[in-house]
């Protein structure tokens, strides 16, 4: 992700209305690109923004613009060019006199009454599919927000998977499968992976539903002395998996234990309150 | 016409109504920025030259404006 910064919110208001230079909408698509979430939200507010004032445009209006475009065109138009056509006398008269000449216009001979409507009908419905074209665009670029958001969540789930694999697979690996103590329930299972080259741990839990009021806290015991790794978070079907970036040092680390304590994990953080519940020795 | 398509237009109508009560509200070069970008279809920098204001003023004033017009039109109420 390229840094965030303030300016490029002011880009995303340019970029909603569509009305923002080469260079600038470059340098902002560049930055969007990693996926910026306060960037996106910003856009989302100023595409709705941007829809909103599509709906400003009232029908009248747009004809008035267009009607007063088509007068300034005709001003600015040379009279010598406008003057010369052939045909003109049917539909217009030239007056002469002093100051500008003056374009009359008369109804053409066979024109049907509702043709003076249709550029106001075809501008009312411009305005109409300009706001719904605002719609599927500040639609879609939610949808495009959202597929980023997802994307960046699939590669740190998939990177976490890498990381957890770079341990349960490497070579020299100890395993230690966690035994039940007497105090423990019966339905609980866990394993732990240690890699002594990387000093990084996986250890995987199952049917870990501490009662309630009650939360598992996991040990790692170097030597016989007890060192806190935490409290163990599992999903509802009672799973975890833990990765452990520093779970101990080779030569002293002998063993996880797991314990049960009071919500929160125990109240002494450099030894368990509770009773021990799982105890595996690493194993080679 | 049917009496369907009547109430939308009403309903539609008002929509318009509000945004443009909402416009009004803003300040007038921030409304300004947002008109000739939208309806005129200029870009920034044109903008700038029209307006013969700086271009980062152009850009600070619309968005302004939107968020301005974002915090007048609560979502909830515009759809």
């Amino acid at each position: 992700v390229t840094e965030h910064r303030e300016e490029y919110i002011e880009l995303c208001a340019g970029y909603a209305l569509g009305s923002m230079d080469a260079a600038d909408r470059e340098r902002l698509e560049q930055h969007l690109s990693t996926g910026c979430p306060v960037c996106e939200a910003a856009l989302a507010d100023f595409s709705a923004a941007t829809v909103m004032l599509a709906a400003s445009a009232e029908p009248a209006r747009a004809p008035d613009r267009l009607r007063a475009r088509v007068l300034d065109r005709i001003a600015s138009t040379p009279q010598e060019a406008a003057g010369g056509r052939a045909g003109s006398e049917r539909d217009a008269r030239w007056s002469e006199g002093a100051g500008p000449r003056v374009l009359e216009l008369r109804p053409r001979r066979g024109a049907p009454a509702w043709a003076v409507w249709v550029p106001a009908l075809a501008a009312a419905a411009f305005a109409v599919t300009t706001a719904l074209l605002w719609n599927d665009v500040s639609r879609l670029r939610g949808e495009l927000a959202t597929r980023r958001t997802e994307n960046t969540d699939l590669a740190s789930r998939l990177a976490e998977q890498e990381r957890l694999n770079e341990v349960l697979s490497a070579p020299g690996a100890k395993v230690a499968v966690l035994e039940i103590t007497p105090q423990g329930e019966q339905a609980l299972r866990a394993r732990a992976t240690y890699d002594p080259a990387s000093r990084n741990a996986v250890v995987i839990f199952e049917n870990f539903k501490a009662p309630s009021g009650h939360d598992y806290q996991l040990w790692a015991l170097e030597g016989a002395t007890p060192r806190n790794l935490g409290v163990i978070k599992t999903d509802e079907a009672g799973r975890a998996v833990i990765r452990l970036d520093d779970a101990g040092d080779p030569g002293t680390l002998a063993a996880f234990a797991v314990s049960l304590e009071q919500a929160g994990g125990s109240p002494n953080p450099a030894a368990p309150t509770g009773p021990v519940v799982m105890l595996g020795k690493l194993g080679g | 016409v049917a009496p369907v398509d009547a109430s939308r237009s009403a309903v539609e109508s008002d929509v318009s109504e509000r945004v443009r009560a909402a416009l009004a509200r803003l300040e007038p070069q921030q409304r300004r920025v947002l008109e000739i970008a939208y309806f005129e279809g200029l870009s920034q920098s044109e903008i700038s030259k029209q307006l013969e204001t700086p271009l980062g003023t152009v850009k600070s004033w619309t968005r302004q404006g939107l968020m301005r017009l974002r915090e007048l039109l609560p979502e909830r109420e515009w759809v």
